[in-house]
């Protein structure tokens, strides 16, 4: 581990900061779900997978699919933060108008592929894990998946694939913050008992705080030595919008993002 | 031989020569795929009826580095898993080549829900991403090579009963799109995959353009087509966004006013509710090859 708990507790809330400079600026993005998966993004691109900032397309490294595309606005600071992409890049990048072909190129942890459309990025994480077997390669796939995302049909088609084919170089962390966008997930049309679900597809699963740096860090320990043939789930409880007690846990705010004075409030009410 | 076999002998040649192809197939096989899967079987990957994950599934192998081959059964690659061809192949540019068995009405027997007959309408409404009708084994054999030597987004449909030489390989180039066959005359008959091939065979005083890779190369096409007093076109599916619709589009953006006479299939009185097949959908629908060989004769001599 790179960082003690400490500076770990500490990036959340440099990175969440972050991500409403950004963002309140552009008036766009998805705050609430940012918040949810700050915990677990970090724990994976700078604490677990193996990349370096300096050469993004070297092919054994491992690989980062972000199914969950509305998540895609926790990207950039993190990215700024392991110097993958300057300041400047991100503002270039998110403006309207801002060229984004660079990250179309399709070789950087998280943006392996567009999500956005739900339900397309297991089966994509799954045919990676399966090429990098084939290839006889090392690295690794991981694959962040929305817990609401996980209605769509796809994703069940992908998850009884990996879980046939052995895909034990293949971990899941699903963002489970118990929301869609109108209502919640049990509520809608109940996810649970949902680990057992996965377990029944033939994968392992481990259930953590999602927002908790021990328990995600002690999920993904030794996660290139495990002794299985299974692909993992990681089922991280999280809360929508955690940072922000204003905008957290709550339906309708999916899509929100605070301007003006709100968007002052909000730096002052980021709890650390 | 049947140009699905056709392209399956060729893609297991190029493997055996070393070629890094894996086939990604969604419960569906071909007795031209038993070589393939005996020798390689780690490299037929099996993902079961679900077309969705077969996109998402061969994207992820070919982001890895594999050349996929997808193969599915027509009309569902496109019907059922439209969203991941438009973001998977149209958008991010991700070089599969996605088959499909069954072209047009070719298994009308299995009934509606196997009628790949929208498809051509519904994948022409994307970019970057080439549909390509081989109407003859020549075509079906460059397919091979282009999944090696020129990696494009690609959906292929396979018509299971063309089969026979009609091209030099030479003749074929995926970037054109489309090939003139017979005479010049005052008609021209733009066609691909079965009805292409089978207007050819009936030698009429026409030119026969077979366009079979969309999107065709447009100023090249519209020099093929300008001087024409005529244009039929005929295909193996609904008029509305079809061929005939190519046509009309790209003589209406050009303020060219050349007639254009749409055979296709247009289900006036509904759908069928009958057990149907291609010879009686045909005849029903106006396509039978003898009425259409009377109507373009007729129009040659108007």
């Amino acid at each position: 581990m790179g960082q003690s708990y400490g500076e770990l507790y500490q990036k959340s809330y440099e990175m969440r900061k972050r991500f409403l400079e950004i963002f309140t600026g552009l008036g766009y993005g998805h705050l609430t779900t940012a918040f949810s998966e700050t915990e677990i993004l970090i724990s994976l691109l700078s604490e677990t997978m193996d990349f370096h900032a300096g050469n993004v397309k070297d092919k054994n490294r491992d690989r980062l699919v972000l199914s969950k595309g509305h998540g895609a606005g926790m990207l950039f600071p993190i990215f700024e933060d392991l110097g993958i992409l300057s300041k400047e890049e991100i503002e270039e990048l998110i403006k309207p108008g801002g060229d984004f072909t660079k990250t179309r190129e399709l070789f950087y942890p998280g943006f392996e592929f567009y999500g956005g459309s739900l339900g397309i990025g297991l089966g994509m994480a799954a045919g990676l894990a399966m090429g990098a077997k084939l290839n006889r390669e090392n690295w690794m796939t991981f694959c962040l998946l929305g817990d609401a995302e996980c209605y769509e049909g796809a994703i069940w088609e992908a998850m009884l694939f990996a879980g046939h084919n052995r895909l034990n170089n293949l971990v899941v962390v699903v963002d489970r913050n118990y929301l869609g966008c109108s209502d919640f997930t049990e509520n809608m049309c109940e996810l649970e008992p949902f680990e057992e679900k996965w377990k029944s597809c033939n994968w392992d699963t481990r259930a953590v705080d999602g927002h908790s740096y021990e328990e995600l860090l002690g999920a993904l320990e030794g996660i290139r030595s495990r002794r299985t043939s299974k692909p993992l789930c990681v089922i991280a409880d999280t809360v929508k919008g955690k940072g922000l007690d204003y905008l957290s846990n709550q339906p309708l705010m999916h899509g929100f993002m605070p301007k003006g004075e709100e968007a002052r409030a909000a730096y002052e009410n980021l709890k650390g | 031989m049947k140009v699905r076999d056709v392209f399956f002998h060729e893609i297991y040649k190029k493997t055996k020569q070393g070629e890094d192809i894996v086939i990604v197939s969604s419960d569906i096989g071909a007795p031209s795929l038993d070589d393939f899967r005996r020798d390689f079987p780690n490299r037929f990957i099996n993902v079961g009826i679900a077309e969705q994950n077969l996109l998402a599934v061969s994207s992820g192998l070919q982001l890895a580095g594999k050349k996929v081959v997808a193969y599915a059964l027509n009309p569902f690659p496109v019907t059922r898993a439209f969203d991941q061809v438009r973001n998977i192949m149209a958008s991010l540019q991700i070089p599969l080549t996605v088959t499909a068995l069954n072209a047009g009405t070719c298994s009308a027997e299995a009934g509606y829900t196997h009628m790949p007959i929208e498809n051509i309408s519904m994948v022409r409404t994307l970019k970057n991403l080439q549909v390509v009708n081989p109407s003859d084994e020549t075509i079906a054999k460059r397919l091979a090579h282009a999944v090696v030597e020129e990696p494009y987004p690609r959906y292929v449909q396979f018509d299971k009963y063309i089969e026979g030489e009609l091209y030099a390989e030479r003749d074929i180039d995926f970037q054109t799109g489309f090939i003139t066959n017979g005479k010049e005359g005052k008609v021209a008959v733009v066609a691909y995959g079965t009805m292409a091939h089978g207007l050819m065979g009936l030698g009429l005083p026409v030119k026969v353009i077979d366009c079979y890779c969309l999107p065709v190369q447009e100023e090249k096409f519209v020099q093929e087509i300008e001087g024409c007093s005529q244009i039929v076109t005929v295909e193996d599916g609904v008029v509305e966004g079809g061929i005939g619709s190519m046509v009309l589009e790209l003589l209406n953006d050009r303020g060219m006013q050349i007639p254009v006479a749409r055979k296709g299939l247009r289900f006036q009185k509904g759908y069928p509710n009958v057990f149907t097949n291609r010879e009686m959908l045909w005849q029903e629908e106006g396509l039978a090859l003898s009425g259409l060989e009377q109507e373009i004769k007729e129009l040659c001599g108007g």
